[in-house]
């Protein structure tokens, strides 16, 4: 049975599939709140929170390893850590609720409430 | 990966299709040139997996690979022989998940490639789809079913890389489907 490689079929179904990916991202960005605090979770337990209107800087070492969260003009992200791959340092700023920084070897996550 | 293929030509030997085989009752043998070649398919694949873990993509997204190693269960999809295609992915997963990743990644990487070739299965019973069209369905939603299966382990924050994955999987589809399309042109007897 011979198959056509690329058709009109084949470009709807592309169209779709971003289409979903497109509108994704815009219902996320209406959605968004701006957040009020944000919660330090270490093993999914709460360990601290502080405010995210107010500048603030404080290293985290729960046993695995050291996490500097700062908080500065309204966004929150990690300044340095000693973790292998540094995904949390290299993550953008987070200010919306819901929005997380997660440092999986140190099983930190960061969340926007 | 010479070794891969004697080893699986070595396992599937012809002796299987013996008169005591159960399997002639209902006149359903497998024959041994079908068998070296799917041995020959799976150890490309795996071969194909290999050279895919030296191209990290990760910096995108975790979890973003070319695909090629989806390139040959594709081709025999678009054949029409589904169960081969099928045997062929699910064994190249488990043995390259054991080879060269963790067991971790076997329950991401199998539950992944077994959702998304069925549905590609189940879309090429549509006879107007080409073979990129099905490649990008693959790639979709081999990515989605990761994306799930990595909410059960890592959390709802997962989600934050769906659109990116959405629209990789449609890029490396496309780039999928048009080279199993092109094998498919060739004639292999």
């Amino acid at each position: 049975m011979k198959r056509k490689l690329f058709t009109k079929t084949d470009v709807i179904v592309a169209l779709v599939a971003i289409i979903v990916c497109i509108s994704i991202i815009i219902v996320r960005q209406c959605f968004s709140v701006r957040g009020k605090t944000v919660a330090i979770y270490y093993n999914n337990e709460k360990k601290d929170e502080f405010s995210l209107y107010e500048n603030t800087e404080k290293t985290f070492e729960f046993g695995q390893g050291k996490n500097t969260v700062c908080v500065k003009n309204g966004e929150c992200y990690v300044s340095f850590a000693d973790c292998r791959d540094k995904i949390c340092v290299h993550h953008e700023k987070i200010k919306n609720k819901g929005q997380t920084i997660v440092c999986l070897p140190h099983k930190l996550i960061i969340e926007v409430e | 990966m010479k070794e891969f293929s004697t080893e699986k030509a070595k396992n599937n030997n012809p002796s299987d299709n013996t008169v005591k085989n159960k399997n002639t009752l209902k006149n359903k043998s497998i024959s041994a040139k079908k068998v070296c070649f799917l041995g020959i398919f799976t150890a490309v694949s795996m071969a194909f997996a290999y050279v895919e873990i030296l191209i990290p993509l990760d910096f995108i997204a975790p979890g973003i690979k070319i695909g090629l190693a989806n390139i040959l269960p594709l081709y025999l999809v678009c054949i029409d022989r589904k169960k081969e295609g099928f045997a062929v992915n699910v064994v190249r997963i488990i043995l390259t998940s054991l080879l060269f990743t963790n067991a971790f990644a076997l329950a991401f990487s199998l539950s992944a490639g077994i959702i998304s070739l069925l549905t590609v299965c189940g879309f090429s019973k549509i006879k107007k789809i080409g073979t990129a069209g099905l490649g990008i369905i693959g790639g979709t939603v081999h990515n989605i079913t990761q994306l799930t299966v990595a909410t059960f382990t890592v959390g709802k924050a997962v989600w934050y890389y769906a659109p990116i994955l959405i629209f990789f999987g449609v890029v490396t589809g496309i780039l999928t489907g048009t080279l199993s399309g092109l094998i498919a042109k060739k004639e292999i007897k």
